[in-house]
């Protein structure tokens, strides 16, 4: 016999409306031991926000600057490099010891890290 | 959100649930008395374990997923907002667990057309090829789509309470509502095809 809508409809609500599994004998001992363990374990080590947000502020203001200056040199209709012997100078020091020390290599090394963290991040559950 | 007045009991699967006895125990905890956490775990250890069946048709992972559910609502205790029903908020970090869970270590499914393939076109016991069906029907949900599995299963496991079921998903439920609408069409024509050829088969032999 081939069923209507309305009979494949109340079908599945009997289906898919299905009676509460009962837990086994030890599962709140289970549960309970481990939230115990939790409670005595000790605090995850916080991130260092003291020690990193000053570093962070310098980046930030440095990037800040920056940008700033490079958009104010956009929209004078100048090329977008410093305009000062004096900042053009320390930008090749910069350049050169970048690379003396592999800069390049540090920055793929760290975005190949990232990846690999993001990777993992969908395989192993987050715990907050 | 519904105020918490409005839901001074919650009834799952015939058994009352005081909301005033979940709040008490939730104080104590946080006030330091772990053991009272206790309470909480008994109260909703059938619901959690059931939600979690239904995710993954397997007992022993079932219970495991549960533990995992309260040791995450224990550590998350503070951030229960009053305004909202402990038991929304319970469920829905449980079944965004469920599915990390099953996004993880994913339900072996095969595609819903097999899923629904006769094993035995000869013809069965009635009580047991009914079992077989619904058994079937089940692993059918399962293999659907994630956005309208989770519609449909937390649909059923709220006991069809549309508003239940978008407050655990953490969706309008005008969202709810069309994606519920879409994981049963999908259903029903897989399932209406699939019994109809069984059906032929059947009669064939």
């Amino acid at each position: 016999m081939i069923m209507n809508n309305d009979q494949q409809g109340t079908e599945l609500d009997r289906i898919l409306s299905e009676t509460e599994i009962l837990p086994s004998s030890g599962f709140t001992a289970s549960v309970m031991e481990a939230v115990r363990r939790e409670a005595a374990a000790p605090p995850a080590i916080p991130f260092p926000w003291k020690w990193a947000l000053p570093g962070i502020i310098v980046a930030g203001a440095i990037l800040g600057v920056v940008l700033i200056a490079t958009i104010v040199q956009l929209s004078r209709g100048m090329p977008p490099t410093p305009a000062s012997p004096a900042w053009n100078t320390a930008l090749h020091s910069i350049e050169e010891t970048t690379l003396r020390m592999g800069g390049p290599w540090v920055a793929l090394a760290l975005l190949v890290s990232i990846a690999s963290m993001k990777l993992a991040a969908l395989f192993v559950p987050r715990r907050t | 959100m519904e105020p918490q007045a409005a839901q001074d009991s919650r009834t799952q699967k015939g058994k009352s649930v005081s909301v005033s006895e979940d709040q008490a125990d939730i104080e104590k905890v946080l006030a330091g008395d772990v053991s009272a956490f206790e309470g909480i775990v008994r109260r909703w250890q059938g619901p959690l374990i059931s939600l979690a069946y239904r995710f993954c048709r397997d007992r022993g992972r079932a219970e495991e997923m549960a533990q995992e559910a309260f040791l995450r609502v224990y550590r998350k205790l503070d951030r229960w907002r009053r305004d909202a029903p402990f038991s929304s908020w319970m469920f829905a970090v449980a079944a965004n667990l469920y599915r990390s869970e099953l996004r993880r270590i994913p339900v072996p499914t095969v595609p819903l057309d097999a899923v629904l393939e006769p094993r035995d076109p000869r013809p069965q016991d009635g009580g047991l090829a009914l079992e077989d069906r619904d058994q079937e029907v089940r692993n059918a949900v399962i293999a659907l789509p994630p956005k309208y599995r989770d519609a449909v299963l937390l649909f059923y496991f709220h006991e069809m309470d549309l508003s239940a079921a978008a407050r655990s998903l953490r969706v309008s439920e005008g969202t709810m509502k069309s994606r519920l609408f879409r994981g049963r069409k999908i259903l029903r024509s897989k399932l209406q095809a699939a019994f109809a050829m069984r059906e032929l088969k059947e009669a064939s032999t």
